[in-house]
């Protein structure tokens, strides 16, 4: 995205003076700034939505200013779509941050997000963690990478008995309800148990011999040799329970680092118990 | 020469343009802009607005100023120039000062009604009591001046007593039996 600066003025200049009410003449150095970034940022919407080969070069700057606001425009449009769909059987399980972040803040978003004036500004600060990391974007990118992974978190959570979720939680952290920390980690990461010994979800707790079998299952592995296995389990699990969904088994590999770092060092100390809690 | 150099001198030219074309409506209050005075003005109004830290975009504000007071009884051939770059400097400051909230239009004419009415040229007065106050007002709320556009709002904030009927029959009575 290379742009000359005799092209983004005009455009910034019929900004500022949409932003003023053909009231004013001038506006503060911050405002200015804010507005090239708004400016920038669509542009770089339009560049990030097509690739290379179809960028359309002959078009002016104006045009493809306007593209990338029309763009930002459908991505807000799908971020309410995924809201409304997620809101109808969302689950927190409790969870204050993850209630809030998601059930308060989306909403908040939607309601005082600025497409034309101040699309670069994120608005929510996603106190609720995840697998990914969002915050190399700002704006409406930013929360739409967010809310989709949420979506692909309440997907997979979703497919689980309430309770079974809910005493995984319990026995990691009595207090979890209160904690600021991804669920669907704590979560993955005792299915994982599970998928190893080839255990029934339904099955909860694990016994002094299942630990002895999990044990032996990451007996002698290298760190990387456990993370390909845990990449392997979450591919079985993916492919057998969620009909191979590729965003899923993707976003869920994101953690598998983790949760091998947790695996290995439990194993090495004897402490699968602090991993593996139901 | 470099490319914003270039655009500079575009946006400079049209600003001088704009201002010279003042003087045809000016002439007839005996007011006119040389072409000195102009580019003192743009390298003033330039100034002023790094100083302040504001981007003017498109029309200058100048023209305005000056279509609103050079009918004023307190500015002459003598200090029109002076009279404009503090006027400027004044407009700007009070953009700020107000938040933005204030309109292009409803800031000048509220300058200009005080700068005739109250502070009866005086500059500085202006600047430190009038605009102030008002600014003082504008911060904290108050937005009767978008249905008056600007116009008869310093008496509602005015902290000086304007008309004193006492000291005015006390100062009659002394006069009359001097």
């Amino acid at each position: 995205m290379d742009y000359q600066m005799e092209e983004l003025l005009p455009i910034v200049s019929e900004l500022a003076q949409k932003y003023a009410g053909y009231e004013s003449t001038s506006i503060t150095y911050e405002k200015a700034q804010s507005l090239m970034e708004a400016v920038l940022f669509c542009l770089s919407e339009y560049n990030n939505s097509y690739s290379n080969s179809l960028i359309q070069r002959d078009i002016s700057v104006k045009e493809q200013y306007n593209i990338g606001a029309e763009l930002l425009s459908e991505k807000v449009e799908n971020i309410r779509n995924i809201f409304n769909k997620i809101s109808i059987q969302f689950e927190d399980f409790g969870v204050k941050c993850l209630y809030d972040t998601v059930q308060k803040g989306i909403p908040q978003f939607l309601k005082w997000y600025d497409i034309k004036f101040c699309p670069q500004n994120t608005i929510l600060t996603f106190d609720y963690p995840l697998f990914i990391d969002c915050s190399s974007l700002t704006g409406a990118d930013a929360v739409y990478k967010y809310i989709r992974a949420i979506q692909t978190e309440q997907k997979f959570l979703g497919a689980f008995d309430r309770n079974y979720v809910m005493s995984i939680l319990e026995k990691y952290n009595s207090e979890y309800r209160g904690m600021v920390e991804n669920i669907c980690g704590i979560v993955l990461t005792n299915i994982i148990g599970h998928v190893a010994i080839k255990k029934p979800f339904n099955d909860t707790g694990f016994l002094y011999e299942e630990y002895l079998q999990i044990s032996k299952v990451f007996a002698g592995k290298s760190f990387s040799d456990i993370e390909n296995i845990v990449k392997e389990l979450i591919k079985k699990m993916v492919s057998k329970f969620y009909e191979n969904d590729m965003d899923m088994l993707e976003y869920l590999c994101c953690e598998t680092n983790n949760i091998a770092v947790r695996i290995f060092t439990a194993n090495q100390h004897g402490q699968l118990s602090k991993v593996f809690v139901s | 020469m470099g490319e914003q150099n270039w655009l500079e001198l575009l946006n400079s030219q049209t600003w001088l343009k704009q201002v010279q074309a003042t003087n045809q409506y000016t002439e007839k209050f005996g007011l006119a802009l040389s072409e000195k005075d102009t580019e003192l003005l743009l390298a003033e109004k330039n100034n002023t607005l790094k100083a302040e830290r504001r981007v003017e975009f498109g029309q200058s504000i100048l023209p305005q100023i000056i279509y609103a007071f050079c009918d004023s009884s307190f500015i002459s051939q003598n200090n029109y120039v002076e009279t404009l770059i503090r006027l400027q400097e004044i407009f700007y400051l009070y953009k700020n000062e107000m938040q933005d909230e204030i309109t292009d239009d409803e800031l000048i004419h509220f300058m200009k009604e005080q700068f005739e009415e109250v502070c009866y040229g005086d500059l500085d007065y202006l600047e430190g009591t009038c605009l102030d106050i008002f600014a003082q007002a504008i911060r904290a709320g108050y937005r009767g001046y978008q249905k008056t556009q600007g116009y008869g709002e310093f008496e509602k904030f005015d902290i000086v007593q304007r008309w004193d009927k006492e000291l005015y029959l006390e100062t009659l009575k002394e006069l009359c039996w001097r």
